[in-house]
Parts: C-alpha cells; structure tokens; sequence
C-alpha cells in the first residue's frame, strides 16, 4: 500500500488540488470497483457504489486520519455504501456478458473457461454470508491483513480469521470441483 | 486447490481467480473520469449557488447602506446644535433673527403684507 503518499495526496486535496483526488481515484479505483461486485453482482451497480463511495470519501476527507493507512479506510466507506445500495436499489437483473469471454487476445477456448471460472466463482461468492464473501477477497485478492478487515468490517479479528477459513473452504470445494468437470 | 497455505498465509491462487472474477470489465480510465465529472458538477453548482448569492448580496447590502446613510443623514442633521448651526450661519441677521427675543408684532407683519400687495 502507499500510505505516506496517500496521505500527502489527501492533503493536497483538501488543499483542493483535484489532481491529488484523480490520482488517489485512480490508485484505488480497481480495488472499490472490485469491493463493490462483491456485494452488488450487477457490475453497473457496482460501478455506481464504487463511485458514490469516492464522492462519499471526498466529502468526509477531513476526518480521515492521516496517520493509518488509507485503503481500510476507503473499503469501509465503499464496503457501507454498496450495502446500502444493495438494500435499496432496484435490481437490475440483466447480468451483461462477460467482456472477456468476447474480446481478443487469448484462445477461444481458454478466455472462455477463464470466463466460465470467473462465473463460478462469483456464483459460489454469492452463496457466502456477506462478511465471509468480504473478508475472503479483502484477505486473499486485496492483500490485507486480518486486523485491517477486522477494523474494516468492525468485527473481533477472530471472527475475520473464522470467516476467511470458512470462506476458503467452500470456494476451493467449488474450484476443486469445477476443475474435475473441464478436465 | 485443496491443500491451500495455512489461513495465516495469503492463498496466491485463490486470490488471483478472486481478483480476475470481480476485475471490472470496463476502462478504469473511464471510471476515473466519471468520478471526477461527477465532483465537479456538485462544486460548479456550489459556486454559481454562492455567485447568485453574492449578486443578491450585493444589491442587498448597497440598499442597507443606503438607508443607513439616509436615517444617519437625517438624524444627524437633528442633532445639530443651535450654537453649531449658528457658528455655521455666521450673519448677524440670522443670529439676531435667531437670538431676538421679542417676535415682530401683528402690527408689523400686517404692514409687510400690505406692503406686499
């Protein structure tokens, strides 16, 4: 993570460089947009949470502290409004195809079961409690450690380390599984 | 899959199929941009909110002023002492006129007017 830098990016946006929060956006904006499909499977949606998230992040930047890392900071606050969007939104159904599976640039045949796999997997996501599905890919996919997701999701460490065991195990099933199946 | 790193450890591969399952399809530079128009439409309106505010604020304080200078004016000019607009004046026909103790008579106006006429 970049924490002393995200902290002078920080003030120099409160100095109200907009530069500073373009590129703190475009630092983060794969790891939010990535959160938020955890918790919204429509990626539209995600996209949407991912984005108010950043509006939300700005306009309480003041009260973020600058002397704890910045991530576990925004992830909160993208992690509270996509459930807040979850639980208010109207579902938009249509489930897009997977860009992947359409664009160049790989085999036919292994784009497509690099798309199927990507499938499965955010289908078994979906089957997860919300918080397993959250501290397995902040833990295993976003690299941070169990007393950051811990603070993120406002949760005994225990329990975090509970959740991405259990987590674990039901998504390896799954892969195990999917990989007997294409072989 | 099924012996994976121990739950202290990060599992490398599960996290990379994580990451490709939730990577978002489209440009992150479009998501970039979206972001900041959208921090920028909220602020544009904030200052034409205040510039609005300000046209209004202007006409409004040019009219207090205006009154103020002219309820101060007039009071002031009821303040104003007879000693000062005496000084003021500096004749002796007003100073006599305001100093005479016995007003001209019924007889004398009557004259004037008939004078007059």
């Amino acid at each position: 993570m970049h924490n002393s830098d995200d902290a002078a990016l920080v003030e120099r946006t409160l100095a109200g460089d907009q530069n500073a929060f373009g590129m703190l956006v475009r630092r983060y904006a794969a790891q939010a947009r990535r959160v938020a499909r955890i918790l919204l499977r429509n990626p539209d949606d995600a996209d949407d949470a991912a984005q108010d998230a950043f509006l939300a992040a700005l306009a309480n930047l003041a009260r973020y502290d600058p002397r704890r890392p910045f991530g576990p900071w925004l992830v909160r606050i993208v992690t509270n409004t996509a459930i807040d969007r979850s639980r208010r939104r109207t579902v938009r159904r249509a489930e897009p195809l997977d860009e992947r599976l359409i664009d160049g640039g790989e085999a036919p045949d292994r784009a497509a079961e690099r798309g199927e796999l990507a499938m499965r997997l955010r289908d078994a996501l979906s089957e997860l409690p919300e918080r397993q599905r959250l501290a397995v890919t902040l833990f295993d996919a976003e690299g941070y450690s169990h007393a950051e997701i811990a603070e993120i999701l406002r949760v005994p460490i225990g329990t975090v380390r509970s959740d991405v065991h259990h987590a674990r195990r039901k998504l390896r099933d799954m892969l195990t599984e999917w990989k007997e199946t294409v072989e | 899959m099924t012996h994976g790193p121990s739950d202290f450890e990060r599992d490398e591969r599960l996290g990379r199929a994580l990451r490709q399952a939730l990577d978002p399809a489209g440009d992150a530079e479009a998501f970039t941009a979206r972001v900041l128009a959208r921090f920028e439409r909220p602020r544009a309106r904030a200052w034409d909110t205040l510039a609005s505010w300000s046209r209004l604020g202007v006409v409004a304080a040019a009219a207090v002023a205006l009154v103020v200078i002219v309820v101060l004016s007039f009071r002031g000019g009821a303040d104003v002492s007879i000693e000062a607009a005496l000084a003021a004046s500096n004749t002796d026909e007003a100073t006599q006129l305001m100093t005479e103790d016995n007003s001209p008579g019924t007889d004398v106006l009557f004259a004037i007017a008939n004078e007059d006429n």
